[in-house]
Parts: structure tokens; C-alpha cells; sequence
């Protein structure tokens, strides 16, 4: 009989090595694999976020529901709205006003300049219309300066061939304007939906310059186009008409601009210049617990926003940097998920539109936060979206 | 008995084992690589969307005013920017300021390996490796601007380069310098077009000033010499008083017929209505409108107009009146129309101003242009004064003269250069196609490009030869004029205060030569014609009058000895079919930690392309006469002065001829005496400052002095000893590096603009200068890209909105 023998002391010292190897292997394996798969999850539900957002924003960008959506109509004013007649549109300026003012989502109907026969925005704009044709002087810079404006009629009254009111006064005597039709779809345009519905709805190289009539009657040009705030607080204007039309000399006859072009081409005629800085906002929902005066402020500061049109500087077009405040003012930031487990990232998708030089901009910010360290991760990139007037017919706005 | 285990069969076990915990780790991290390639792919294809979007909007790399930029020279290579800055290719809008992507620098991405080498093939191919700067795609002219941190931005997107794969096809260019911008564009009704010829106040070769304000009629020089008439009237143009007393106190000027005595006194001290009408003043510019409406009308007679059929046109009858103007189906008389739409625009314009001085019970009436007192007023052997025109006149001519202009643009087409576009109507695209012809004989000239003195030091040129392919138009260009930039005339040497055909030619050195394109004065620009000057090119009758036997004899010199600027329309294919695959490329996208070498921000910015960096186009200098014609001096333009002045009142913010990384291009060099300096970067403030100051530096190969920008040291030791126009065109090409992990200079040191904090800048962190940052790997290593994705697209053909 062979006895069975005993493991030797080293025989188990080294069963237990081997034991502890494998164990520790194993547990090293499980540790890194959890790691591994914790990173990864992570990983998952921050693409899977980052994802949605984009499809948010680009969703966002078609859609326009961050700024109008059933529940949500921050642009459409209540009736009764003010209609748009006087010299200036009858606006404040400043937007306190705002619970009057017509809105870029305001049906126009109601707003709509009331005279001659232009009473009504006409979608068609046929550039073979002779109604659709520019009469104004073009070829004149009329400067201003702080005592006001000069005559603008020093080179004839223009606004006898085409105005926004049905006569005008010539030298006291009423006499009837040739076409009302255009300057009252600019004026309508203009201040039935902000500066940004203006540009938006106008057609490629429309002409952004019309006659009005003053309290006397006389021809001039609305100084809402001409007198635009660059920035909160500042006073300093400019002067918008035609200024894509000429040099900025400032050694002609006048000492200032006038009809040179010091070899220049005739160039830009549209909105390239206006719309240097022109944004679209509105103020998102009541917040918890934000006081009446606080929500209606903000409302005021996105009207505001929605009729100024941050200046054309012509020569040094980004030296006041007025954009970073527009860029700012812009920024409406909203969560993707309503509810979400605590330990997820904090994602919020922001869509801003302007316009740039001409440009219409959608910048679109998908920001996760982190909830334990707050960090922040953001991709930010533009995109093609669905212009304001589309996304009015969409709604049966037009 | 069972036999145990044997060690080996454990070892075994083990081995087993440990492949298969060692598998279980390889597999664990290929989750996280495949998060991290969903998230790579993400991030590309929103910036794929960015880029599209980019491409999309129609002008990439043109900021305000930079078509007005695109003057015509006498060569193409003289002046042309939107060949680059606007061409629609995806390259061309990925290179510029208005995107957040720009050129890596080559010498690092020469390091990054790839599949099948295609990064290096590409660099070798010529095309650019972009980055994206971490900075939002706000779309503005200085996109990597200055007001928002980079602290949010993804890591992953630091890391991802793009590349167009694929060559750019043959698209549309919007302009040949070496012939003509095109036909102009005018707004109906406006005086002839006319302007100051102010040449920047340049120190000329004198040490003079080029500067005077003389008043320039281009469409007198350059359309038709009769419109001299109409701008300002030839002394044989008088009037009579009935009490001559009166005319030095009414009229103080020898002749009030045409535009400029009139607007001479127009100003802004003009008094506001209702004013008295026995204002001196009032009463000069009342005459002066009178006189403006007779020289108009005049013109409008010697066109073909009649003077009675004008005064019975009604608005009612304008319409008519103005398409039978303009009627093609009448060749011979659709051949003259564009003098005819000319002559209407001045009319119009002329006498809508006596709306200004007459009431309306005056304007029905009839205005006699004789005034009142009515005096004779007799132009050029034509008299005036029983004629009245009424309100209903002046009507019907603006309506008329809107019309005709439109219905000339109509029925011309763009290939019609006798009158200039309508600004009055909104249309998409009135501008002529216009590519390049890669069929003919290129344009070529041997230039003395350097003279010592001129140029800096840095230019060692002597010999440059430059070669440019034809335009080609799809058909000829009827009554092509002459370009405004080169009109033939510089001086009012008949001292008459204006510049125009009548001033006599030959004597000055103010002249300059006029450039005759329509060289075999067949009435059209074709392939059979010459425009360009060679050296062969005579000095003689440098500065005709158009039409006049010196023009001839010059035009004759031209055809014999000049190049021709157009291939035959027969080579245009801008308008031919193609099949997609013709013109499908790709944006590929990789991920590549290429900021983990240590000279990331250190190496400067990538190669510019030349093609951006305009070559202004010669102008006139004041006392060397050799050089008034297109002779060999002229040709070889060995004066920098007669460069100088072709770019004026530009900006610098233009986009199209800069450094793409200009706005984070380092002021200081990176490294002193090899000790790494942490430089600042530039301000968009500070970069725009450049414009009004030293506006004409960029285009002519020399840059602002940057040491002046008021907070910088102007000291010696800084720039390691290198003279003032190196340094700064070292810093303007990015030669100290760039800051391209994007830390944000806050703007508190020289910009006086204070730009606010921006609810973008949500951290609340303090963004640290923008510094130089070093990565942990040295420069030799390389580093591998992983292929991320790629998108099929197409170039557009056509730029979308050459004119907004």
C-alpha cells in the first residue's frame, strides 16, 4: 500500500503563489474591466447626448420651436398691436413698448401700414415689376451730423416717385407720389417683424432705402434705418443709406462723402452692410420663482434686441466690438432632457441666429457639464436652417 | 492512483488563464476607442456641416468692402484678389478668416503618418492640413476672435485635421483684371458717374504729395466724351443776363451749365425748407439746377433724343416712350441705345432737382430754363431759353429712365458694357460668367521687380516673370469702354476744375495712360483684340481722347505689339454639362493629437497662398515722363509710388489677402536668444487699427510698423535687430507662432474698446494671456492619424452672391 503522501510545505506555498496569481489576476482583470466599461458607459452617454444635441440644434435650426412653439410665444404679440403708420412705425425706440410692438412671429395683417393700396405685404416681389424698382436718389450721400440732418431734398424731391404715404408736400402743395408700393413693403417689413424679418424676407440685392413723409408732410427718410443704436447707452449714429455705394473719401467738393466713387465700382446695394450685426431673440419662459418685472424686463431686452441693428461701421467694421454683446445678448440656453439621472452630464443646446455681412448665421453650442467636477465640454459649429419667413408659413403666419 | 497535477500542466492552466484575462483586458479598452471614434465623427460631421455651411454663404473671404478691392490692373496679376479670395471652391473658403478652420503648418503636418500615406500625399500634392480653432464658428471676419474661452471646448475637437481630397474643377471667376470689372453698376437716375482722384496722398518720387481733388468724370473719360458736357459744360456754353451786374453776385463763375457748378453749390450748409427765394444762395443753386437740366438735355439731343417728343412724355407715355428706346428688334438703333439710357439717367437727374427750387403751381406750369428773369441760355450754339419743363415732364423722364436702364440690363445682357447696371431692381445674378481659358496662350511680362529703396530689403527680385491665363467670356463684350481705374487722364490741365476728355494730353506727367481694350475698334472685346501692353508697346500718344486719331494710332500700337486678354468664347465651359463624378470630392477627417508637440504654437502659420496678396495696378506719378505710356519703363513699373496707389481706403480687416491665423499670430518672437518668450497675441482691435493708418502698406509687400501700436516696446533688442519692415512681416505671416490652443487674450491692454464679458464665458474661469504653450513630445517624433470619416460634396461652380 502506498500512503498517500502529504503536500509539502512548498508544494502549498506555491499552490497558494499560483492561488493569489490567478486571484490577483482575476481581480486586476475585473477591476480594469469595470473601469474600462464605467469609462466607456460614460463615454456612451456623453455621445449619446452630444448626438441628441446636435440633432436638437440642427433640428432647432429647421424648426424655430425654441423661439415659437405652442405654450411658448414670446414673438407674437396680443393684439391690439400698434399699426404701423407714423413717420417712425410709432415706436418707442427702446422697446418699452414692447407689449405693443409687433413681433418677428406677429401675423403682418394687423400691423401693416394702412396707406394707398399697398396696405398688404405681396410675397411675389416681381423684379420685372416696375413697382419693385428703386426711386430714390441713390447716387447722394446725405451726411448728418449732430445739429441733424441737412436737406435731403437739395438734389430734387425724390419722394414724389415714390414714398410710403400716398402725397407728399412739394414746397407746401400736396401732390400725389407716383408708387407707394415698395417703400410701404420696406416699412411694413421692417417694423412689422425687427430688423432681422426685415432682411430676411427682402430678395437678394433689394434695395434697403425708401421715402417717408415728416409731421409736415415733406419727404424724408425714416431715421429708424438711419439712426441705429450700436450698442446700449451709445448715441453715436450713422448714416445706413447707400453707403455701400461710395468711398469714404472725405476730400471731395463737401469735405465728406458725396457721389464719387473715386474709381470705384458701384457695388454693394443690398443688406450687406445693414446686416452687420443683427440678431433675433426672445425671452425664454418665466423661470421658478422670477418676479414679474424680471420676465417682463427680459422680454423688453429681446424686443430690444430684435429692433436694433447694430451699426454698419464702414471702414473699421469690427473695431467696436459691439458683437460679442449681440453674441451674448443672443444666448438662450436649454436643456436637452427635462429630467435626467443625477449622475449624467448636464446637457443644454443653445441655437443663436443673426446675420453677418450679408450671412444668415445659425450658431449652434451643444454644452455638456459635468455634475460632479462642473466641467464643461462644448461643440459649437454652424448650419443650414429654415429662414424666419419659412418658418412663418410653416405657422400660417403670412 | 490518480497521479496530481504536474507543474507544467499548472503552467499551462496558468497560460490559459492569463490569454484569457489578457484578452478580456484588449477588448475592455476597444469599447473606449469606439466612444471615442463616435465621438470624433460627431464632432466632424458638425463640422462638416460648418464647413457646407460656409461654402454656402456665397462670399467666404470677402469682407465689406473687398470687392471694391478688385480693381482692374493692367495685367492680371496686378490687383486681382477675388480670383482666390472668392473663388467658390471649398480650399478657398476654408482659408479664410471668416471660418474657424485654418492651415495647419506644414512642418507639422508633414509629421503625421496615415493610411496609405494620403496626408502626405495630399502636402504633396499642394493642399493644406486645417485645424479648427476651439473657438465658436461665429461667421465673422475675425472669427478667431477674441472674446470667448476655449476652456469648453471638447478635447477631441482639438484634435481632429481636415483635408479636401480631390482637385478643385474649373470654376467661375468673377472678375479679369487685365481686361475690365465689368459693366459697373449705377443707380438710375444719378449725374454722370465722376469722382476725386485723391491718390492717397502718397509721397511720390518728388517727396511730394500725389494728392488733388480735382473732380474725375469717368464716364466722360471712359463711356463717351460728350458727357464732359453734361458734367461741366465747355466755356462756348453761356447764358445772358439782362443786368450783367447781377452775375458776379448771382453767378459767380464763368459757366453754371452741367453737374458740378450745380453741386458745387449744394452743401451742407444748404438751407433747411422752407427758405427764402431771395437767398443768394438759393438763387445760385436755382440757376445751377436750370443749368444742369439745359447741359443734360443738351446730351440727351445729341444722342438721338428729340427735345419736343421729351418735353410731351407724361407718365402715362413713359413706358412706352422708354421700351421703344430700347427695342432689340431694331438693331441699329438698339446699337446706340446705351448712349440713349446714359442720356436719360443724366435728365432725369437733372431736372428732378428743380423740384428742389420751384413750387409745385411753378412746376405745373412749366419751369422756363431761362429762370426768372428769363436769360438766354445758350450751350454749345443750342438755345434754351424758351424751353419749360413741367412737372409731368420731370415724371415721365425718371420713370423713363428707370425704365430704359432696366430694360437696356434686360435686353443687353451683362456682356453690354455701354451702361452701367441698374442698381434700382433686385435680381439674383446680373454679372457675366467668366472662367479661365486653359486652351490659350497664357498672358505673360518680365517685370523689374525690385529697386533698391522701394521694396524691402527683404524682396531680392530683380527679374520676375509672371504668367496668367486668358479669361474667356461666353461671348463677346459689346461696347467694353474703358476700365475707371485707367481712364486716361490724372490732371486738369485745361484748369477747367474738372478731369475729362477736353483737358489736353501729352504735356503732363499727371497723365497716365488710358487703356484701350477694344483694340481693333470693332465695337466689341474679343480674342482679336490686344489690351494688354508689352514692352513692344509704343510711349507715343500715351493719353487720347477716345475716339480721336491719336486713340486710333494708339489702338493700332496695341493691336500690332499688345496680348490679347481673351481666349475665344468657344473654349468657355463654365455652362457645360458634367457628370458627378467630374466634380466630386471629399472633406476627410482624421484625429491626431497634434498639439502634443512641443513647437505646435511656435512653428509659423502655414504657406499663403500667394494668389491672395494683391499686386496694385500702376498709377500716375508726377514728374518721370517715361513712364506715362505702356512703354518698357512703364511695363516695368520700377516705382513703387505708381503702385501705391491703386489700393485705397482699404481696410486690413479685408480677409481676403490675409494670414488666416493673423488674429492669433504671436507680436513677439516665441523664442529670444533660444529662451522660449510667452509673446501675447494679437487683438482684433489692434489688427483693425492697422486700417486707417498704414491701410496701404498690405498690399504693396511691406506691412505697418506694429511696434506703434501704442502698448508695444519699441525697442531694438526685442526683434532681434531685424529692421521694422521684416519684424512686421515676420508677425504678419505668423513667423513667432501662432496661439492654436486658442487661450483668449482678455482685451485690457490695448484695445479701448473694452469688450464686455459675454454670457458665453460661463465658467468664470480666468483665461490665462495668450501664451506660448509647449507639448510634451519633442518635434522628432511622429505621431499616426486614425481616419475618422469622410462627406462627398461639390464645389460650387459659381460664387452665389458676387453682389448683395
Amino acid at each position: 500500500m502506498v500512503r498517500a503522501r502529504a503536500f509539502t510545505l512548498l508544494e502549498m506555498l506555491v499552490a497558494i503563489a499560483l492561488g493569489m496569481v490567478i486571484i490577483g489576476t482575476i481581480y486586476s482583470g475585473f477591476r480594469a474591466a469595470a473601469q474600462a466599461m464605467t469609462a466607456t458607459e460614460r463615454l456612451a452617454i456623453e455621445n449619446r447626448l452630444l448626438v441628441a444635441g446636435m440633432a436638437m440644434a440642427i433640428d432647432e435650426a429647421d424648426s424655430w420651436e425654441l423661439l415659437d412653439r405652442p405654450g411658448h410665444q414670446p414673438l407674437r404679440t396680443s393684439a391690439p398691436y400698434k399699426a404701423i403708420y407714423p413717420f417712425n412705425g410709432g415706436y418707442a425706440g427702446d422697446a418699452s413698448d414692447w407689449q405693443t410692438l409687433p413681433q418677428p412671429f406677429t401675423a403682418l395683417a394687423g400691423s401693416w401700414p394702412v396707406s394707398g393700396a399697398s396696405a398688404a405685404f405681396d410675397p411675389s416681389w416681381p423684379a420685372h415689376d416696375p413697382r419693385t424698382w428703386y426711386r430714390g436718389d441713390g447716387g447722394h450721400y446725405f451726411p448728418h451730423n449732430q445739429n441733424g440732418m441737412i436737406d435731403e431734398s437739395a438734389f430734387g424731391d425724390y419722394g414724389i416717385f415714390a414714398n410710403a404715404a400716398g402725397a407728399v408736400a412739394l414746397r407746401g402743395t400736396s401732390v400725389p407720389v407716383g408708387s407707394t408700393w415698395l417703400p410701404n413693403q420696406l416699412k411694413g417689413l421692417m417694423y412689422g417683424l425687427g430688423f432681422y424679418g426685415f432682411f430676411d424676407y427682402l430678395p437678394a440685392n433689394a434695395m434697403v432705402d425708401y421715402y417717408d413723409v415728416d409731421g409736415a408732410a415733406r419727404s424724408a427718410k425714416p431715421y429708424t434705418l438711419r439712426f441705429l443704436d450700436r450698442t446700449p447707452n451709445q448715441t453715436t449714429t450713422w448714416d445706413m443709406f447707400n453707403s455701400g455705394r461710395f468711398t469714404f473719401q472725405g476730400t471731395d467738393m463737401w469735405g465728406i462723402d458725396q457721389f464719387c466713387t473715386s474709381a470705384e465700382r458701384a457695388s454693394t446695394r443690398g443688406w450687406y452692410l445693414y446686416s452687420n450685426q443683427v440678431g433675433i431673440a426672445a425671452a425664454h419662459p418665466q423661470e421658478p420663482g422670477e418676479t414679474p418685472a424680471n420676465y417682463a424686463e427680459r422680454q423688453r431686452r429681446a424686443a430690444a434686441i430684435n429692433r436694433t441693428m447694430h451699426a454698419a461701421l464702414r471702414f473699421a467694421p469690427e473695431k467696436v466690438n459691439t458683437f460679442p454683446i449681440l453674441y451674448g445678448s443672443l444666448n438662450d440656453e436649454r436643456p436637452l432632457l427635462a429630467q435626467k439621472p443625477v449622475s449624467w452630464p448636464r446637457a443644454s443646446v443653445d441655437v443663436r441666429r443673426y446675420l453677418k455681412w450679408g450671412n444668415v448665421v445659425n450658431g449652434c453650442h451643444v454644452r455638456l457639464v459635468d455634475p460632479v467636477t462642473g466641467m464643461a465640454q462644448e461643440i459649437a459649429f454652424t448650419t443650414v436652417g429654415t429662414t424666419l419667413r419659412g418658418a412663418r408659413m410653416n405657422r400660417n403666419l403670412d | 492512483m490518480r497521479r496530481a497535477f504536474t507543474l507544467v500542466e499548472i503552467a499551462f492552466s496558468l497560460l490559459l488563464v492569463a490569454i484569457g484575462v489578457i484578452t478580456l483586458f484588449m477588448v475592455l479598452p476597444s469599447g473606449v476607442r469606439v466612444q471615442n471614434q463616435v465621438r470624433y465623427r460627431a464632432l466632424a460631421a458638425a463640422k462638416a456641416l460648418e464647413l457646407a455651411d460656409m461654402m454656402r454663404g456665397a462670399a467666404p473671404g470677402v469682407a465689406v468692402n473687398a470687392r471694391d478691392l478688385d480693381k482692374e490692373g493692367v495685367f492680371p496679376w496686378d490687383t486681382r484678389i477675388t480670383y482666390k479670395a472668392m473663388a467658390p471652391d471649398m480650399e478657398s473658403s476654408m482659408a479664410s478668416l471668416r471660418g474657424t478652420v485654418f492651415p495647419l503648418p506644414e512642418a507639422i503636418a508633414r509629421r503625421i503618418d496615415s493610411d496609405r500615406d494620403e496626408i502626405a500625399q495630399l502636402l504633396d500634392s499642394g493642399a493644406q492640413l486645417f485645424y479648427f480653432s476651439p473657438k465658436p464658428p461665429i461667421q465673422t471676419q475675425e472669427s478667431s476672435n477674441t472674446f470667448v474661452s476655449d476652456d469648453s471646448w471638447m478635447s477631441h475637437g482639438r484634435r481632429i485635421v481636415v483635408a479636401v481630397v480631390g482637385a478643385p474643377q474649373q470654376n467661375s471667376i468673377l472678375y479679369h483684371p487685365s481686361v475690365k470689372v465689368g459693366a459697373y453698376q449705377d443707380f438710375y437716375p444719378t449725374p454722370p458717374t465722376h469722382g476725386v482722384e485723391n491718390p492717397q496722398q502718397v509721397a511720390n518720387s518728388d517727396g511730394a504729395y500725389l494728392g488733388y481733388n480735382d473732380p474725375l468724370c469717368y464716364d466722360a473719360l471712359c463711356r463717351d466724351p460728350l458727357i464732359a458736357e453734361v458734367f461741366k459744360s465747355s466755356p462756348d456754353a453761356t447764358f445772358t443776363y439782362p443786368d450783367p451786374a447781377q452775375l458776379p453776385a448771382i453767378v459767380p463763375r464763368e459757366c453754371a451749365f452741367g453737374y458740378l457748378p450745380f453741386a458745387t453749390d449744394v452743401g451742407p450748409e444748404e438751407p433747411q425748407l422752407p427758405e427764402p427765394d431771395t437767398d443768394p444762395k438759393y438763387i445760385r443753386c436755382k440757376r445751377g439746377a436750370l443749368g444742369y437740366t439745359v447741359a443734360a438735355l443738351w446730351y440727351a439731343e445729341q444722342v438721338g433724343l428729340t427735345r419736343a417728343q421729351l418735353l410731351a412724355e407724361t407718365p402715362a407715355s413713359a413706358a412706352g416712350f422708354a421700351d421703344a428706346q430700347v427695342d432689340p428688334i431694331d438693331t441699329t438703333a438698339f446699337a446706340s441705345c446705351w448712349r440713349r439710357v446714359l442720356a436719360m439717367r443724366y435728365l432725369a437727374h437733372a431736372a428732378t432737382c428743380l423740384t428742389r427750387y420751384h413750387t409745385q403751381p411753378q412746376l405745373a406750369a412749366g419751369v422756363p430754363l431761362g429762370g426768372d428773369p428769363l436769360i438766354s441760355m445758350n450751350m454749345k450754339g443750342v438755345e434754351y431759353q424758351g424751353v419749360n419743363v413741367t412737372l409731368d415732364a420731370i415724371r415721365a423722364w425718371h420713370e423713363i429712365s428707370v425704365r430704359m436702364a432696366v430694360m437696356y440690363a434686360d435686353q443687353a445682357g451683362p456682356y453690354h458694357w455701354g451702361a452701367g447696371r441698374p442698381l434700382n431692381r433686385q435680381v439674383m445674378m446680373d454679372h457675366p460668367l467668366l472662367e479661365l481659358d486653359l486652351w490659350s496662350d497664357p498672358i505673360s511680362g518680365t517685370f523689374d521687380f525690385h529697386t533698391p529703396g522701394d521694396f524691402p530689403p527683404y524682396v531680392v527680385a530683380d527679374k520676375v516673370t509672371r504668367r496668367q491665363w486668358r479669361g474667356c467670356y461666353p461671348q463677346d463684350i459689346v461696347e467694353p469702354g474703358l476700365p475707371f481705374m485707367f481712364p486716361g487722364r490724372q490732371r486738369d490741365t485745361n484748369d477747367d476744375g474738372c478731369v475729362d476728355p477736353r483737358d489736353p494730353a501729352g504735356t503732363s506727367p499727371w497723365d497716365y495712360p488710358a487703356r484701350i481694350l477694344d483694340t481693333d475698334r470693332n465695337g466689341r472685346l474679343d480674342e482679336q483684340d490686344r489690351p494688354v501692353p508689352t514692352t513692344a508697346v509704343s510711349a507715343a500718344a500715351a493719353t487720347p481722347v477716345l475716339g480721336s486719331a491719336d486713340w486710333v494710332a494708339h489702338a493700332q500700337d496695341m493691336q500690332n505689339n499688345g496680348q490679347a486678354a481673351l481666349g475665344p468664347a468657344s473654349n468657355f465651359t463654365l455652362t457645360a454639362p458634367f457628370t458627378p463624378d467630374q466634380r466630386c470630392r471629399e472633406l476627410v477627417f482624421w484625429a491626431v493629437d497634434w498639439q502634443a508637440w512641443e513647437d505646435f504654437e511656435s512653428q509659423p502659420s502655414a504657406v499663403i497662398d500667394g494668389g491672395r496678396y494683391p499686386v496694385a495696378a500702376p498709377m500716375a506719378t508726377r514728374s518721370q515722363s517715361w513712364m506715362n505710356a505702356w512703354n518698357a519703363d512703364f511695363v516695368g513699373r520700377a516705382d513703387i509710388t505708381r503702385q501705391l496707389n491703386a489700393q485705397r481706403r482699404t481696410q486690413v480687416t479685408m480677409n481676403s489677402n490675409r494670414n488666416p491665423e493673423l488674429a492669433d499670430c504671436f507680436r513677439l518672437p516665441t523664442t529670444r536668444a533660444g529662451v522660449p518668450f510667452e509673446g501675447t497675441v494679437f487683438t482684433v482691435g489692434e489688427i483693425n487699427e492697422f486700417g486707417p493708418v498704414y491701410e496701404n502698406h498690405f498690399y504693396n509687400g511691406q506691412l505697418p510698423d506694429l511696434r506703434v501700436m501704442g502698448s508695444h516696446p519699441n525697442q531694438a533688442d526685442a526683434f532681434l535687430g531685424h529692421d521694422t519692415d521684416l519684424w512686421n512681416m515676420m508677425v504678419y505671416l505668423g513667423k513667432y507662432g501662432v496661439n492654436r490652443d486658442g487661450r483668449v487674450v482678455r482685451n485690457d491692454r490695448t484695445n479701448d474698446d473694452a469688450i464686455a464679458p459675454v454670457s458665453y464665458d460661463r465658467t468664470g474661469v480666468t483665461v490665462p494671456e495668450g501664451v506660448l504653450d509647449r507639448g510634451r513630445l519633442p518635434a522628432a517624433e511622429r505621431l499616426r492619424a486614425s481616419s475618422v470619416c469622410r462627406f462627398v460634396f461639390y464645389d460650387q461652380r459659381a460664387s452665389g452672391a458676387p453682389f448683395n
